[in-house]
């Protein structure tokens, strides 16, 4: 016996309540058949059921012998459609109260099939539907997007629907996923899903729902270029209402393993389709976790330096009205260090390799868009390069993007670099900013021992009236005075250009006033020299930290003071000059004098184009004169080569430095 | 008598180097495919240290005998 | 005039005879600062590639680089690691190529060392890497 229920559906509500109310519409055919006859075998056609959310095409039902064959010729639901959709229940039941499928399977054309449940309980107007063990493969193939993953693993899922309430509890097991360049995936996956919706009775026409999501990701592991995750227990617990104009959350906690805890809570406007407000607090940051799983990789990816961290921090801002109101970074007990990334060539000590460091960090900054408030900042100690640094607090106040620093003190050695007046701004595309600062002495043996310099002797000092940043560009004005050799070397207007760009470019005028030539020959091996010197490099450019052009000048000071330079040093002196350079002396009567007289030393150097043209304290026939000999023995050093090529010099400048460099004297 | 001799003689060195010129051209024109091959071959062997490790690893071409290590 | 003509013979000759010289010997440049250090980095990564290259996830490609053939042979955790190490093999072997044309004064013969490098790197492959044809096709060796 066949019985045709010929209906199209009228529009029902809005929202799944449709499916309920289908179930229903399909109850009620059923019932039908039931009081006509105990057939062995009835089919239930429909020819389409039509609703905002979803549409069916040629439904038809078959029961036979406790089994029913449930065959849709189209199922659209949004903007996804399938063709040949079959629900097969192994065994169906049904009565007055309800309808009960269970061991079905959905099976939709082209497609492995899921094992499903399904259950309609008529007094509660709910309907439940089980999947068990499904396989994550068959499940993604209904979702588009997921087609070209491959996917693995098993999924149980139960799913109960009444008009007044939605609920979902899922649980993965064994899953991976993998997209085709294998930059995305996950392995052995395990998470439970339990989420809840249940309608809110306003009163007001809007529909609205209150929801719950609980997330437990209790298995497996992630690698989302560049990034690699263990399951460790992370969870998350989101509450929250959801209507036609916007999606909020409440609350959410999540506890990111040993990572973090992070709450947050926001508003999502789905009309405009705009954050309204978002804010979010972590607290207990494992720093060492962070940096290692979060953004060592993405500094690994361009060989950035490794940083490591220690201690825990913790972050907390506000975000509304579109643009950030609040920033709280907090600091106890960290330890940061940055160090040159390792090259698989280079196993360099670890002493070379690390750039900069602090430790016995706390810091506390409490960043307010609108209002003026006070950031600590302070480390026990600390490293740049070679250098230890001291204890250091920098108590900076902060107005909005107005930043200022009255004083600090860091000690460096046995000195200390003080930073004065620093002010920041930013005025919308850049920052501005600009300090003073002086460096007390720091004892120049200790600091060329700590570099691995020749040791020297004398004090560094430097007074730094103001540098500023603006436009890319770190200008000085004034002077940076450094005494050294016991004379001083002053630098003005120094400029660095993109000085932490690639090829940052450097602008300086130098000064060097009444060096000791005697602390200087000593402390590079020159041979020995002894008198004063004062030297000017004008218009000196470094682009990537090497000369480019200067104009260079190096000659006796004025005044009254004793002149003699040793035989090693004339040596040395001639050896600049190369081939072509010579000692105009006789080799035989400069052998019984270990010091010569001068009254004069000079040399001057035009760099442009990689080629230096050198010059001297005064012309001479077909050449310059380096030294200028008085007294007795008087000896003069004559430089014949007017050009050479700077690396060529540097190279030269080292032999003689080194030792092993023999001068051509003619 | 001494002009003519120069006249031949700057005749004779046009046209070597005429021929000079071209034979530079011939050699710039041309990509040296066995060098180009020699040169990668010495490094390839360097790179995955093919000399040093496992000397007698496969049957290499005759050519491969580099004594300079 | 015939001094300065001889002198410029004297040049050109002497050009054509070293050039010869170097052609006849079969050697291109490779002894510069630049490719030594590439060399070296190529080599200190090499410890790294290799048991990509043995499990057959990291292949030779026709074009001279080297390229993930199939990631899920590379455990998840060393993932990104790979794709570092593959990134920055590919990247030093590029300026291999640029730097030997660029150091036999030739910059435009970088893509022709690249494709003899690319047969060299397959044919010097071991057994059991893979390379690929001319067609892109993988193949185990």
């Amino acid at each position: 016996m066949t019985v045709i229920c010929r209906q199209v559906c009228s529009r029902p509500e809005r929202g799944w309540r449709g499916i309920v109310a289908l179930a229903s519409l399909a109850l009620a055919c059923l019932l039908i058949p039931i009081k006509l006859a105990s057939a062995q075998q009835w089919a239930l056609t429909l020819d389409s059921v039509d609703h905002s959310g979803f549409a069916l095409r040629d439904v038809r039902l078959v029961w036979s012998g406790g089994k029913a064959d449930l065959r849709l010729g189209k199922l659209r639901i949004a903007d996804r459609e399938w063709r040949d959709v079959k629900l097969s229940c192994g065994e169906l039941n049904f009565s007055a109260t309800g309808l009960d499928c269970r061991k079905g399977l959905l099976k939709l054309a082209g497609f492995a099939s899921l094992p499903v449940s399904l259950s309609y309980s008529k007094a509660s107007g709910s309907l439940a539907v089980v999947i068990e063990q499904a396989s994550a493969t068959s499940l993604a193939q209904l979702v588009p997007g997921l087609a070209a993953w491959k996917m693995g693993g098993r999924i149980d899922a139960t799913f109960e629907l009444t008009p007044q309430r939605v609920a979902v509890r899922a649980f993965l097991a064994d899953a991976s996923f993998a997209d085709a360049a294998g930059n995305h995936a996950g392995e052995h996956l395990a998470a439970s899903l339990h989420a809840e919706a249940s309608r809110s009775d306003s009163g007001t026409a809007a529909t609205a729902w209150n929801w719950t999501v609980d997330f437990a990701w209790t298995g497996g592991e992630l690698f989302w270029q560049p990034v690699y995750l263990q399951a460790e227990q992370q969870s998350a617990h989101l509450r929250g209402s959801l209507d036609d104009n916007s999606i909020r959350i409440d609350a959410a906690t999540t506890q990111l393993g040993k990572l973090a805890q992070v709450a947050f809570s926001g508003l999502w406007q789905r009309r405009e389709q705009v954050l309204e407000r978002l804010t979010l607090d972590a607290q207990g940051i494992d720093l060492d976790k962070a940096v290692t799983t979060l953004l060592q990789p993405w500094l690994d990816q361009s060989a950035l330096p490794k940083l490591s961290a220690s201690g825990t921090g913790s972050v907390s801002f506000e975000y509304a009205a579109g643009a950030l109101q609040k920033l709280d970074v907090g600091l106890d007990s960290a330890a940061l260090s940055a160090s040159d990334a390792a090259t698989a060539t280079n196993t360099a000590t670890n002493d070379d390799a690390v750039r900069f460091s602090l430790a016995g960090v706390n810091a506390r900054i409490p960043w307010r868009r609108d209002a003026a408030t006070q950031a600590e900042f302070s480390a026990a100690a600390g490293s740049l390069g070679r250098l230890p640094l001291g204890a250091l607090k920098l108590p900076v106040s902060m107005n909005g993007l107005n930043l200022k620093l009255i004083k600090a003190e860091i000690p460096v050695l046995d000195g200390k670099l003080i930073l004065e007046n620093f002010a920041a701004h930013h005025d919308g595309d850049n920052w501005h900013w600009h300090l003073g600062g002086a460096l007390e002495p720091i004892a120049m043996p200790l600091l060329t021992e700590r570099l691995g310099l020749p040791r020297m002797n004398g004090v560094l000092s430097a007074a730094i009236p103001d540098i500023g940043y603006a436009d890319g560009t770190l200008s000085l004005d004034g002077a940076l005075v450094v005494s050294v050799f016991d004379g001083f070397l002053a630098v003005t207007g120094l400029k660095v250009v993109d000085p932490l760009g690639k090829s940052p470019r450097l602008l300086a005028e130098v000064q060097m006033r009444h060096l000791d030539l005697g602390m200087l020959t000593e402390t590079f091996s020159f041979g020995d020299i002894t008198g004063y010197i004062d030297g000017d490099i004008k218009g000196l450019e470094l682009v990537n930290w090497r000369p480019q052009r200067f104009d260079a000048k190096l000659i006796s000071s004025p005044g009254d003071y004793r002149r003699r330079i040793s035989q090693r040093a004339v040596q040395n002196i001639s050896s600049l000059g190369g081939a072509g350079a010579a000692a105009a002396i006789q080799r035989s009567f400069l052998n019984f004098f270990d010091t010569f007289g001068y009254s004069r030393i000079g040399l001057s150097c035009v760099l442009a184009d990689g080629i230096c043209r050198m010059g001297g304290v005064e012309a001479a026939p077909l050449g310059y004169v380096i030294v200028k000999g008085g007294g007795i023995p008087a000896l003069n050093v004559i430089g014949y080569n007017r050009q050479v090529h700077w690396d060529e010099l540097l190279s030269r400048l080292q032999a003689v430095i080194a030792g092993n460099s023999r001068p051509v004297i003619r | 008598m001494n002009m003519h001799r120069n006249s031949v003689l700057a005749g004779a060195a046009m046209m070597a180097a005429v021929l000079a010129v071209s034979a530079c051209v011939t050699i710039n024109i041309y990509f040296p495919a066995a060098a180009a091959e020699k040169a990668a071959d010495h490094i390839i062997d360097e790179v995955w240290q093919l000399q040093q490790k496992d000397a007698p690893k496969k049957a290499e071409p005759a050519t491969e005998k580099d004594p300079t290590k | 005039m015939t001094k300065t003509l001889r002198t410029l013979i004297h040049i050109m000759l002497a050009a054509f005879l070293l050039t010869g010289f170097a052609h006849a010997q079969g050697n291109l440049e490779i002894n510069t600062p630049a490719i030594a250090q590439l060399k070296s980095a190529m080599q200190g990564r090499h410890a790294q590639l290799a048991p990509f290259y043995a499990s057959g996830a990291v292949g030779l490609a026709h074009d001279g680089t080297v390229q993930l053939r199939d990631a899920s042979l590379v455990p998840l955790p060393q993932r990104g690691a790979a794709n570092n190490v593959i990134a920055a093999e590919n990247a030093d072997r590029a300026a291999l190529y640029r730097e030997i044309a660029r150091a036999n004064g030739n910059p435009s013969w970088e893509a022709e060392i690249r494709s003899t490098f690319a047969t060299r790197w397959i044919d010097k492959a071991q057994p059991g890497w893979w390379v690929q044809n001319a067609s892109s096709v993988w193949a185990k060796k």
